[in-house]
């Protein structure tokens, strides 16, 4: 800068104010502390993997094998399934091909190839929810996309955050730290709560439209209806909180770049296996979370990567196996978003052309169809009923 | 970690930890905040310092910790609601009416806490560090233009709420 500037000079005043501190011990505890719990993780999910080989349950043919709850559970709007076991996830990691292939075989997987049902944008159930990128002209534009193909904005204006509820009638998104909830047709936000932060975790609806998940001073479950706020529990150490279609189910990442899977109500949560190795990518950041907690969608970052952003889903993961589960879809995903009932919205970009591609819960193709151009610089958000 | 290295975490502790803790302290509006921050930027750094391939590398990855923590960790944009107006007494700053400079410093904290954190993390890299627009994306993993962006914010909000600081209508031009 050609001369002192005024700000430089009242922030290092104000710096001024900070009392030195001796960080050294602090620190190498926190260290040990850090590698402890890394060492931890390791160890469990190694115990988990002997007791399963031990078990013998590894070799089970596959007509009797024990289905983990998540896999066994019906994919559709009723389904409903318990955690995810820690011994099923961890197990799969560790228990080579044999027991990846034993649970995974029987989980819906998509067709290599199949045809639409329809091509038409007309028959395209429910609503599409685009967010505008914060550095362009769509600058905190909230647009909603139904079947008729007409778009429409139904938020504008300052807000960090948005989530759409299941049945998109409402949004609730964050501005100056109040948590506000506007309806889509309507024009009267109300503030549901204050003091929210919500760099990491954007307001997510339960499955039946009445709770939020927020980050408050810890991250927790806000009664929409009486203001109650309930914290998680600790041992839910995560960020980017994501509900299955069912309610039972939090699917969340870890501060290393991992991701979690554990019981709205249960005290820890079950890492799901490494993901990353395959072209130096992990999944950091889950977006949505089909309708038992068995799939998520996922944005991959690098693995060294120290702080995701968010961005739209661009692969979907199995969160038993780690697995990434490949889409018949063509041209890139930019993309990726489950609806409460399962059904899974995929965006594709091939030679400037954006496609929206619907799948039923168990990867029947019912409709392929173009996006209409006015929609392209937004970011998919939401698909709701 | 040997002993070599031991001491050389030591002294690199020793010697940086007060810079990184004005930052911090500038970012969260706290001193136990700021602490907690130092505290874990310097235990991420202690982890890796195997892994630095030279000790002066190592407040630069402290402060990278240090400034992705605050801006998105899950738990980690936090900002003093209350301001800690008992402190200003004790590190006071160069200025002839001590009241009229702790006003300015409460008023001017109040703003920052009202920035997103990253707007606040941009407003500390580039008037307070002086990094470039360049330098501050690298730091916090984001492109130029989102800097530009959330600096032209933040500026915008400032000369709204600190009236002193009317005068930044130059700031952002003059900036690199």
């Amino acid at each position: 800068m050609t001369s002192p500037n005024p700000l430089h000079e009242e922030l290092r005043e104000l710096a001024d104010v900070v009392v030195p501190a001796d960080l050294y011990e602090r620190s190498l505890i926190r260290s040990r502390r850090i590698g402890r719990r890394e060492a931890a993780i390791g160890t469990t999910a190694a115990v988990l993997a002997l007791a399963l080989l031990g078990s013998g349950l590894w070799r089970l043919p596959k007509g009797a094998e024990p289905a983990p709850p998540t896999a066994a559970a019906p994919v559709g709007p009723s389904a409903s399934a318990p955690v995810i076991p820690a011994a099923s996830a961890a197990a799969t990691s560790q228990g080579g091909e044999t027991g990846n292939r034993s649970f995974g075989a029987h989980r819906p997987r998509p067709h290599s190839s199949s045809s639409p049902r329809s091509t038409a944008l007309g028959d395209l159930p429910g609503q599409i929810f685009y967010a505008g990128d914060d550095e362009g002209e769509d600058d905190g534009r909230l647009v909603r996309l139904t079947g008729t193909g007409e778009s429409s904005t139904v938020l504008s204006g300052a807000y960090s955050s948005a989530g759409v509820s299941p049945d998109g009638s409402r949004i609730a998104y964050v501005n100056d730290g109040a948590l506000m909830v506007v309806d889509t047709d309507g024009d009267d936000p109300r503030q549901v709560y204050a003091g929210t932060t919500s760099g990491a975790q954007p307001p997510a609806w339960s499955p039946e439209g009445g709770r939020l998940l927020i980050d408050a001073a810890e991250p927790g479950v806000l009664d929409v209806a009486t203001g109650r706020l309930d914290p998680l529990s600790e041992g839910l150490d995560g960020r980017h909180f994501r509900w299955s279609g069912d309610g039972t189910t939090l699917v969340y990442a870890t501060s290393d770049c991992g991701l979690e899977v554990a019981g709205t109500t249960a005290d820890s949560g079950t890492p799901v296996p490494d993901q990353s190795g395959t072209d130096g990518r992990a999944a950091c950041v889950p977006v949505s979370v089909d309708a038992t907690g068995s799939l998520v969608s996922v944005q991959l970052e690098p693995a060294a990567a120290t702080e995701p952003a968010e961005a739209p889903a661009d692969a979907i993961l199995d969160t038993v196996t780690g697995d990434i589960v490949d889409l018949p879809v063509t041209g890139k995903i930019i993309g990726a978003v489950f609806d409460p009932d399962g059904n899974l919205l995929v965006r594709s970009q091939k030679r400037g052309k954006n496609r929206l591609w619907l799948f039923a819960p168990d990867f029947t193709l019912l409709v392929q169809a173009r996006e209409p151009s006015a929609l392209r610089g937004l970011d998919l958000l939401a698909y709701t009923r | 970690m040997d002993d070599a290295r031991d001491f050389a975490y030591a002294d690199f502790v020793r010697e940086r930890s007060h810079a990184l803790l004005r930052s911090a302290f500038l970012l969260t509006g706290d001193q136990h905040l700021a602490e907690d921050l130092v505290q874990e930027a310097l235990a991420r750094t202690h982890r890796a310092w195997s892994r630095l391939e030279r000790p002066s590398n190592a407040e630069a990855y402290a402060r990278k910790v240090m400034y992705h923590a605050q801006v998105s960790f899950w738990r980690r944009p936090k900002v003093a609601e209350a301001l800690p107006g008992d402190g200003l007494e004790r590190h006071g700053g160069s200025v002839d009416d001590p009241a009229e400079a702790a006003v300015r410093r409460i008023t001017l904290q109040r703003a920052l806490a009202t920035l997103s954190p990253k707007q606040r993390a941009v407003i500390v890299l580039r008037y307070f560090e002086d990094h470039t627009e360049a330098e501050a994306a690298q730091m916090l993993g984001v492109s130029v233009s989102t800097v530009k962006t959330q600096c032209g914010r933040a500026l915008d909000r400032l000369r709204l709420l600190v009236p002193d600081l009317r005068t930044l209508a130059d700031v952002q031009e003059a900036g690199r």
